[in-house]
C-alpha cells in the first residue's frame, strides 16, 4: 500500500456532485487549482470548458503509461481506481456525457478492472507503444479519428483526461482537498510525494537526475522541485551514451514519422534551418526514438534544444521581417516629404 | 510499462553478428584447414589494437565494432595471404577508414571493405585464391578461361554442385548466419534480399545459356566468392547505408549489380568489395532523396 503523508485538512466543502450543476462541478475544478497531471499541465477547468463548448461525445481516462519504469498511473489505478471512476463520473456529469471509458495498457490493471464489475464504463487495453500516451494518439488507436495537430481533441469531441488528474478531481469534489501531492515513481518505486519537495531530496545517491522518465525527462536542475505534472523521477544515463550508428530505428518507430536521425545530424552540427525544415515542432516528445536507439543517445534532449532553437530563430526572423518593412515604409515617407517639398519648391507662391 | 535498457544496444548488436558469422568460420575451417585461423586472428588483433590506439581518451572498445571489422576482413581475405598483409588491410580499415572520418557512426566507407579493397590493390601478387585442391577458384577461372564455355570449365574441380566448390557452403554458411540475424531483428531483410535480387538479375541478363562469354547461372554467383557475406554482413553495416526504404533498395541493388558487372568485364575475380565502395559514396544523396514524408497532422 502506498503511504500517504499528512495533507492540510480539506479547503472545501464536499459536494455532493450527483445533484450539483456542471457549473458548480466546473468551478469548483477552477478554484481547486487542477492541472492536466499526465505531464502537459493544461489546465483541466479550461479543457473542460472547452469540452462543454464544443459537445462531448466521449471522456477517456487516459491510463496508458508507456514511459520506461514509470509506474505512477498504474499504482494509483491498483490503490485508488474507485476514486479515478468516481473521477471519470463526475467529468462526464459536468460535460453531460455518458460515453465514458478507462484506457490502460497493462493486462493486470484490466483484470482488476474487470473484476470490480463497474457499470457505465469501458475498459480498453492499447498496445505498451510510447507514442499511445499522446492524447491524439490515444483517440486515434481507439476510436480511428485524427485530430490534427493544431487542435485539440476536445475540439472533435473527445476530452482526454489522465487518470492522476480524475482522482484530483474526486477528490476536490467529493472531499474538498486541493492537490497537495501525487503519486510518482522515484527511480524503481511509487510513492505519495508532496508537490514542491526539492527533486534532489528524493535521491541522494545519484548526481544527477531526471524529472520525468528516463527517456522524455528534463534533467532536474539543483532547485528544482516535484510539481503537479511529474510523474516520474529517473537517474539519467545519458553519460552512457555511444556515436549514432545511422540505423535509422529511431526513424522507423517515430508516431509522427519524422526523419529524427538526419535531425539529430543538423542539430550536432548546429544546423538550425535544416531541423526547421525536418519538422524538428512537429515531435511531441513521446520518447519512442529514446527508447529504441541502440547507442542510449539522448535524442529528446538535442530535440527540445532544436525546438528551442528553431524559435528563437523564427522570432528573429520575425523581427527581421519587421525591422526592413519598417524600413522600407520610413524610407517611403522621406522620399514622399521629398517630394511634396520639391513640388512645393517648384509651384508658384500663391500671390 | 517499456523497458529502460534499450532492446537493442550497441554492443549486443555487435555480440550477434559475431555469432552469426561462427558458422561461416566453422566451416571455413573445417575446408580449409587451421590457417584460415591465423589470417582471421591477425586482422582481428590488428583491429583491435589499431582501435585502442586511434581512442585513447576513453579506451572504450565495448561496443565491439572493431572485432567485427577485423573478423570480415579475415574472412575475406584468402587463406594463403600472409599475415602482415591480414594485418595492414586492418590498420588502414580502422584507422583510415574509420577514425581519419571521425569514428565509428561518422565513416564514408565500410571498414572492412576500404581495408581489404586497399590491400587487394596494394598486394595483388600475395593474395591470390588458391583452393587446397583444386587450384585456381571457380571464379578466378572464368576470369581468365580464354575461350572455354561454361560446360566445359564446369566439369573442373572448381566448380561445385550448384555453385563454386568450397565456396557453396561457406555461402551456405553465411546465409544461415544472416537468416539468424534477421530473426534476432538486427538486421532487416529488405537489404540482404535487394543485394541478392540485384546480383541475380545481372547474372541472368549476362548469361547467355553458357557461350564463352556467360558468366555462370543466377544461382551459381548466389553462392561463389563472397555474395552471402556481402549481402547480410557487409551491406547492412547501419553506418554506410542509407536509412529510408528507398534508399536500402537502390543501394543494394546497384551492390548485386556492379559486383556481378565487375566479376564479368573486369580481370578481378570477385568484386564486392568495389561495388560496396562504391555504393558507399551514393549513400548521402540516397538519404536526401529517399527522405520521409512527415505527417505534420
Amino acid at each position: 500500500m502506498l503511504e500517504r503523508s499528512v495533507r492540510l485538512p480539506p479547503e472545501f466543502e464536499s459536494m455532493n456532485w450527483q445533484q450539483a450543476t456542471p457549473s458548480s462541478i466546473l468551478a469548483r475544478i477552477k478554484e481547486a487549482g487542477i492541472v492536466g497531471m499526465g505531464g502537459a499541465g493544461y489546465p483541466t477547468a479550461a479543457k473542460l470548458a472547452s469540452g462543454r463548448h464544443y459537445g462531448t461525445q466521449q471522456v477517456i481516462a487516459n491510463g496508458v503509461e508507456c514511459e520506461p519504469n514509470v509506474n505512477a498511473d498504474r499504482s494509483l489505478m491498483r490503490h485508488y481506481l474507485s476514486q479515478v471512476i468516481e473521477g471519470l463520473r463526475i467529468v462526464g456529469r459536468c460535460l453531460d456525457c455518458d460515453q465514458l471509458t478507462l484506457a490502460v495498457s497493462d493486462r493486470q490493471t484490466h483484470r482488476e478492472f474487470q473484476s470490480a464489475a463497474i457499470d457505465g464504463v469501458t475498459c480498453e487495453i492499447v498496445d505498451d507503444d510510447p507514442a499511445n500516451g499522446e492524447e491524439r494518439v490515444l483517440v486515434q488507436t481507439l476510436f480511428g479519428k485524427t485530430i490534427p495537430a493544431a487542435t485539440y481533441p476536445s475540439q472533435h469531441g473527445f476530452v482526454v483526461l489522465n487518470v492522476a488528474t480524475l482522482f484530483a478531481i474526486c477528490e476536490a469534489v467529493c472531499d474538498g482537498y486541493r492537490p497537495t501531492d501525487r503519486v510518482i515513481s522515484v527511480i524503481d518505486d511509487d510513492r505519495w510525494v508532496t508537490i514542491n519537495t526539492p527533486i534532489q531530496s528524493l535521491d541522494a545517491d545519484s548526481s544527477t537526475l531526471r524529472q520525468g522518465s528516463v527517456a522524455t525527462g528534463v534533467v532536474a536542475t539543483d532547485d528544482a522541485t516535484v510539481t503537479l505534472t511529474t510523474n516520474a523521477i529517473a537517474r539519467d544515463r545519458s553519460q552512457l551514451s555511444r556515436a549514432c550508428i545511422h540505423c535509422g530505428w529511431c526513424d522507423d518507430v517515430c508516431p509522427r514519422s519524422l526523419p529524427v536521425e538526419s535531425m539529430l545530424r543538423s542539430l550536432q552540427s548546429c544546423e538550425t534551418l535544416a531541423s526547421i525544415d525536418a519538422h524538428v515542432d512537429a515531435c511531441f516528445e513521446c520518447g519512442a526514438c529514446v527508447v529504441a536507439c541502440p547507442s542510449q543517445i539522448p535524442l529528446l534532449d538535442w530535440i527540445r534544444q532544436g525546438k528551442f532553437e528553431a524559435n528563437v530563430t523564427r522570432l528573429k526572423q520575425r523581427a527581421r521581417v519587421r525591422f526592413e518593412r519598417r524600413n522600407k515604409r520610413e524610407s517611403q515617407r522621406v522620399s514622399e516629404e521629398e517630394t511634396a517639398r520639391e513640388a512645393r519648391i517648384q509651384s508658384p507662391p500663391k500671390w | 510499462m517499456v523497458s529502460a535498457r534499450p532492446k537493442r544496444a550497441t554492443s549486443s548488436i555487435m555480440i550477434h553478428v559475431m555469432i552469426a558469422l561462427l558458422p561461416g568460420v566453422a566451416v571455413q575451417v573445417w575446408l580449409t584447414g587451421w590457417r584460415t585461423l591465423i589470417v582471421i586472428g591477425a586482422a582481428t588483433v590488428a583491429a583491435l589494437a589499431t582501435e585502442i590506439a586511434c581512442t585513447r581518451r576513453t579506451r572504450d572498445l565495448s561496443d565491439g565494432s572493431a572485432v567485427v571489422t577485423g573478423l570480415l576482413i579475415g574472412l575475406c581475405l584468402p587463406v594463403s595471404t600472409p599475415w602482415f598483409v591480414c594485418m595492414v588491410a586492418s590498420v588502414i580499415a580502422i584507422a583510415l577508414a574509420k577514425h581519419a572520418f571521425g569514428g565509428l557512426g561518422n565513416n564514408v566507407f565500410n571498414p572492412a571493405m576500404a581495408g581489404y579493397a586497399a590491400v587487394l590493390i596494394a598486394y595483388p601478387a600475395l593474395i591470390v585464391e588458391f583452393d587446397a585442391i583444386s587450384g585456381a577458384t571457380a571464379l578466378e577461372q572464368l576470369a581468365h578461361r580464354g575461350s572455354t564455355t561454361i560446360d566445359e570449365i564446369s566439369t573442373s574441380a572448381a566448380f561445385g554442385v550448384f555453385g563454386a566448390s568450397n565456396h557453396e557452403w561457406i555461402n551456405l554458411a553465411f546465409l544461415a548466419g544472416g537468416l539468424y540475424l534477421i530473426a534476432v531483428r538486427v538486421i532487416q531483410p529488405l537489404m540482404p534480399l535487394c543485394v541478392l535480387v540485384g546480383i541475380g538479375i545481372a547474372a541472368f541478363m549476362l548469361d547467355d545459356g553458357g557461350s564463352s562469354t556467360s558468366h555462370g547461372s543466377p544461382l551459381f554467383n548466389w553462392f561463389a566468392g563472397g555474395t552471402m557475406l556481402t549481402a547480410f554482413f557487409v551491406a547492412t553495416d547501419p553506418v554506410t547505408s542509407p536509412s529510408n526504404r528507398f534508399g536500402i533498395v537502390i543501394y543494394a541493388l546497384g551492390i548485386g549489380a556492379i559486383a556481378m558487372l565487375i566479376r564479368k568485364y573486369s580481370s578481378w575475380p570477385d568484386g564486392f568489395a568495389f561495388s560496396v565502395l562504391l555504393a558507399n559514396c551514393f549513400v548521402p544523396l540516397l538519404e536526401r532523396i529517399g527522405r520521409t514524408r512527415i505527417s505534420t497532422t
